[in-house]
């Protein structure tokens, strides 16, 4: 059975690994999460925004599991607990770079105690706009895509196409958001944005300036990012819409 | 002492299984067999297979599991998860009294029990790459050639069997609170079986493989096999880390 390098790393040395005492709750509502005898999460829920500010697990299960539950962890960290419901099965495994399809089950496990700590805080009101990109901060540059040059049209937004499906949409996902590609005019993609996406601050700024980072980093440094805006409904700081 | 040499223990267990079917199920239509362990060649000839429960085979357990199409009973004499050695001589009655062909592994117990091949009742027995008979062996594969094993390796076996036994012992006591599985019954030294609470079976592996120490596991406990007395503290090492996390403590 293959396990990632990544998925070993968070085996080997979980750092979300535990459960919180009363003392370290500290005002902050502690809510558990389980699915059977196997899997717990600890949540610290700040009653405000809905924010999990911090996540522990517990796990009996697999070495997958103990990945699986050290990766959902990381991904829930500053999450609001909705975010926390949309968390996927693709988006774990992606966090810890390819997990091994015999061990599917984990990560159900994972995804129902998470569903169940989330189930426990529907009481708590949270932002439905989401200020900040949910894609990772640190993008791994494989370099150009070999030969992007030299490729058609058609080929270059296949490539693209892929990036997206298993960089960016996962992330944006997490946000009830969608993107998609409508054009390639030379190096200026023309993207639109779906979901929650359309009513998102940060479409314009830190989730635009993300995609473009992980397309520039994956498939060519040339590529420019351009939002299609007439599908935006931001609402501009002086209370102005732009669409 | 002759035995016959098979390229390998599956080689061995094919030519077993074939001087089985020609002798045996060809001539009584009896083709169902009872065992601990795939026998592909049998399958393919279209016997069937009953799988033996893994626990020690007294010989009511046997006489329970024992149908009117069964011919045929294969185990190994010791088990090779838990090292829990199975009362073959009794099954050996049993099994001659009602015309089944009994076919034991030997391969963990050599060098552990005192034993004549001769007096074990069996069909056959089997160890790596090798195999005894006391059939008319007319369905072996002609490759095969006889080789007989030296008085002085068996005295070597037995120096190292006695010192295996002690290490075992201590590898077992280094771990109070863990259970180990089958301790009051006969095992041979080399092998242990336990379960650690709070310590799901699949992860320690995982972890004591990435550490060199390769080990089985079952789902419900981890078998070593005791080769040196270096592995106890790793072993402690990956407990307590999975202790550490474990939610089912």
């Amino acid at each position: 059975m293959h396990y990632s390098d990544k998925l070993i790393a968070k085996i080997e040395n979980p750092r979300c690994a535990g459960f919180f005492t009363p003392e370290e709750t500290r005002g902050l509502r502690l809510v558990i999460g389980k699915e059977e005898k196997v899997v717990a999460f600890y949540w610290l829920i700040d009653e405000e925004d809905g924010r999990i500010a911090d996540a522990k697990f517990q796990a009996y299960g697999p070495a997958a599991l103990i990945g699986a539950a050290e990766a959902a962890c990381e991904l829930l960290i500053h999450k609001n607990y909705d975010q926390a419901r949309r968390i996927s099965a693709e988006l774990i495994e992606h966090q810890v770079g390819g997990f091994p399809e015999s061990m599917g089950r984990c990560l159900n496990q994972v995804l129902a105690a998470i569903e169940h700590a989330a189930d426990q805080c529907s009481d708590i009101p949270f932002d439905e706009v989401y200020t900040e990109t949910p894609m990772a901060s640190k993008i791994e540059s494989t370099g150009s895509y070999p030969g992007w040059s030299l490729l058609s049209k058609e080929e270059k937004l296949k490539v693209i196409e892929e990036v997206i499906q298993s960089e960016i949409r996962p992330y944006i996902e997490l946000d009830a958001g969608g993107v998609k590609i409508i054009d390639l005019k030379g190096s200026e993609l023309l993207i639109a944005y779906q979901g929650s996406c359309t009513t998102c601050y940060s479409a314009t700024g830190a989730t635009l300036s993300a995609i473009q980072e992980i397309l520039k980093a994956k498939v060519s440094s040339d590529l420019v990012v351009v939002p299609d805006l007439s599908q935006l409904q931001i609402p501009s700081h002086q209370g102005e819409n732009l669409s | 002492m002759t035995f016959y040499v098979a390229t390998s223990k599956a080689d061995g267990l094919a030519q077993i299984a074939l001087s089985y079917y020609i002798e045996v199920v060809r001539s009584s239509g009896r083709n169902h067999f009872l065992t601990t362990q795939e026998i592909p060649l049998l399958e393919e000839l279209g016997c069937v297979k009953k799988m033996l429960p893994q626990q020690q085979i007294t010989r009511p357990v046997l006489e329970e599991l024992i149908q009117p199409r069964i011919s045929l009973v294969s185990l190994p004499w010791a088990d090779p998860f838990t090292g829990v050695i199975h009362p073959v001589h009794d099954l050996a009655e049993l099994c001659l009294a009602k015309g089944i062909v009994l076919h034991i592994d030997v391969t963990d117990v050599l060098g552990c029990l005192d034993f004549r091949f001769e007096d074990l009742g069996c069909d056959f027995a089997s160890f790596e790459h090798g195999v005894w008979t006391q059939r008319k062996l007319r369905s072996f594969h002609p490759g095969l050639f006889p080789m007989t094993l030296l008085e002085r390796a068996w005295d070597q076996i037995d120096f190292m069997t006695t010192e295996v036994a002690r290490l075992r012992e201590e590898f077992e006591n280094f771990f109070p609170e863990a259970e180990v599985v089958g301790r009051n019954l006969e095992r041979v030294p080399h092998i242990t079986a336990m379960k650690f609470p709070g310590v799901h079976p699949e992860a320690l592996a995982f972890l004591l493989r990435r550490r060199g120490i390769e080990i089985q596991e079952n789902g419900e406990a981890v078998s070593f096999k005791i080769r040196d007395g270096g592995m106890k503290d790793i072993v402690k090492n990956c407990v307590q880390k999975l202790q550490a996390i474990s939610y089912a403590l």
